[in-house]
């Protein structure tokens, strides 16, 4: 038996069509949810708050898109942690490349959220007591299991499948298998759209699902993932949901400034709206839409 | 000869009772003889600011509404009433008064207003006028709320308006208002032509 997982990463796939890179601007972006937008109207955006990437800034494999209203030619890591930047904008933002299998470092001060738009395959059948982790990822799941870090992992895009389940091709992703116990890790699924009450959204085809685990459901949200502001660029998959709760997160962390990443993590899944969502089901949407305008406001005042 | 105002008729009332009897006696009635009302206003400036914060609210984190009506929605309006008395046949002082009002969550306190006005006749038909009024009390202050924000940030007072808002909850206190009447002093120079 190996007991070994190698390091195998799946980096999602995306549409996309050969465009030009131009400028960057930064303004508040059509992609985001209604809710960033009614939550930046006062206040702080996500100071001293940590957000680490753990993600591809280096290699030759680059994606045309645009977030920030201009479009650009870049690592998938750069996408993702752009995307979170552009919700928490006073957020640092940190980011450990592929490359670097070692421990991810935390901030010493403020709240810290890892976000993971990757996946760790390998043949589906194995217990988690046959896998040994490496320093990087090992690091993570100890940060989850602590409470150290609000851990924001991509469910995936294995067209339905559960979390924690083996895929279509008879490979499971066993990093999200080995955050499911833990205390701060949050599975991020995609969104065909930002749902509201009025114009309702449905999972989008490509993305994983909570399944019928309950404790998966419990720790299972969903964001609308439209692809960006270019409509022949389009960038869609999990990778792009799971640094919207990583933004959220941060936003949640520089108001609230004595709240741990448990209690963040808690939050953001306890006021997850199910009425944005059609036919709402927990073994879909887990806990539903996750909501910053909820999660900001008090349970009650007077 | 000019009626005397409910006010004036109370006062008198009530002077005559005692040893100040006289003083409603011819004097007293020619100076209310040189009283004019000059304004009678409902609303103000700082009541019309807070009245802007009725149509708005939030969302508590389980989505029930909070709307900032009840709140901000005063059981009686701020109204002003004001005279000039002429002294002099240049001079006039001005005198008024304003009954504040109260919302749960602000007051705009009473005020006075005294004040004196200068009118100089250039010719028949055109005038100069100096106005100087003083606006004492009348100051605006907004209550804050207490907010439960259950396990992640417990019970804190914080800005009604920005309960929801991504500050945190006492940075939001900076923006309670507190501030006096914008006109609590001010100065008129106006120049009147009549035409034939």
């Amino acid at each position: 038996m190996d007991r070994h997982m190698k390091p195998l990463r799946i980096l999602f796939t995306f549409t996309l069509i050969i465009g030009q890179p131009l400028a960057i601007s930064q303004t508040l972006q059509p992609w985001m949810s209604p809710e960033v937008s009614n939550a930046w109207s006062a206040g702080y955006k996500g100071q001293n708050t940590t957000i680490t990437f753990v993600d591809d800034i280096q290699s030759n494999t680059k994606y045309y898109g645009n977030f920030n209203g201009t479009r650009q030619y870049q690592q998938h890591g750069k996408w993702t942690s752009e995307e979170s930047n552009l919700i928490a904008p006073s957020a640092t933002i940190q980011v450990q490349d592929f490359s670097n299998n070692g421990s991810v470092s935390l901030a010493s001060r403020g709240l810290n959220v890892v976000n993971l738009s990757y996946a760790m395959y390998a043949r589906t059948g194995y217990s988690l007591n046959q896998l040994s982790w490496a320093n990087r990822e090992g690091s993570v799941i100890s940060y989850a299991n602590s409470g150290a870090a609000v851990i924001s992992k991509a469910a995936g895009n294995d067209y339905g499948t559960a979390v924690g389940k083996g895929n279509g091709q008879g490979q499971t992703d066993y990093f999200n298998t080995a955050l499911i116990n833990t205390r701060t890790a949050i599975f991020v699924g995609a969104l065909n759209k930002n749902g509201t009450t009025s114009s309702k959204a449905n999972i989008a085809n490509y993305s994983n699902v909570a399944g019928s685990n309950a404790t998966v459901q419990q720790k299972f949200l969903v964001v609308g993932v439209t692809g960006g502001n270019d409509a022949n660029n389009k960038l869609y998959g999990t990778s792009f949901a799971a640094p919207v709760i990583s933004g959220y997160a941060a936003v949640l962390g520089s108001k609230f400034t004595s709240a741990n990443a448990t209690q963040i993590t808690n939050q953001l899944l306890n006021t997850a709206r199910t009425d944005t969502i059609n036919n709402y089901n927990a073994n879909t949407y887990g806990r539903g839409e996750a909501s910053l305008t909820r999660a900001l406001a008090p349970v009650s005042i007077r | 000869m000019k009626p005397l105002s409910p006010s004036v008729l109370v006062l008198c009332a009530l002077l005559s009772l005692g040893q100040y009897k006289s003083i409603c006696a011819a004097p007293l009635f020619d100076l209310w003889e040189a009283t004019s009302l000059i304004e009678i206003k409902q609303g103000s400036e700082l009541s019309n600011k807070m009245g802007f914060y009725r149509s708005g609210g939030f969302e508590l984190s389980n989505g029930v509404p909070v709307g900032f009506r009840s709140w901000y929605t005063p059981t009686f309006v701020d109204t002003r009433i004001s005279y000039m008395t002429q002294i002099h046949p240049k001079v006039g002082v001005i005198w008024g008064f304003s009954t504040g009002e109260n919302a749960p969550k602000y007051a705009v306190d009473p005020s006075l207003k005294v004040g004196l006005v200068f009118r100089h006749e250039i010719d028949k038909t055109s005038a100069l006028s100096l106005k100087g009024t003083s606006i004492i009390g009348g100051r605006l202050r907004e209550s804050a709320c207490s907010a439960n924000y259950g396990d992640i940030g417990g019970v804190q007072q914080v800005n009604c308006r920005m309960a929801a808002s991504t500050m945190q909850p006492s940075q939001t206190l900076q923006y309670l208002y507190n501030e006096k009447p914008f006109n609590y002093n001010t100065i008129w120079l106006q120049y009147t032509k009549n035409f034939n």
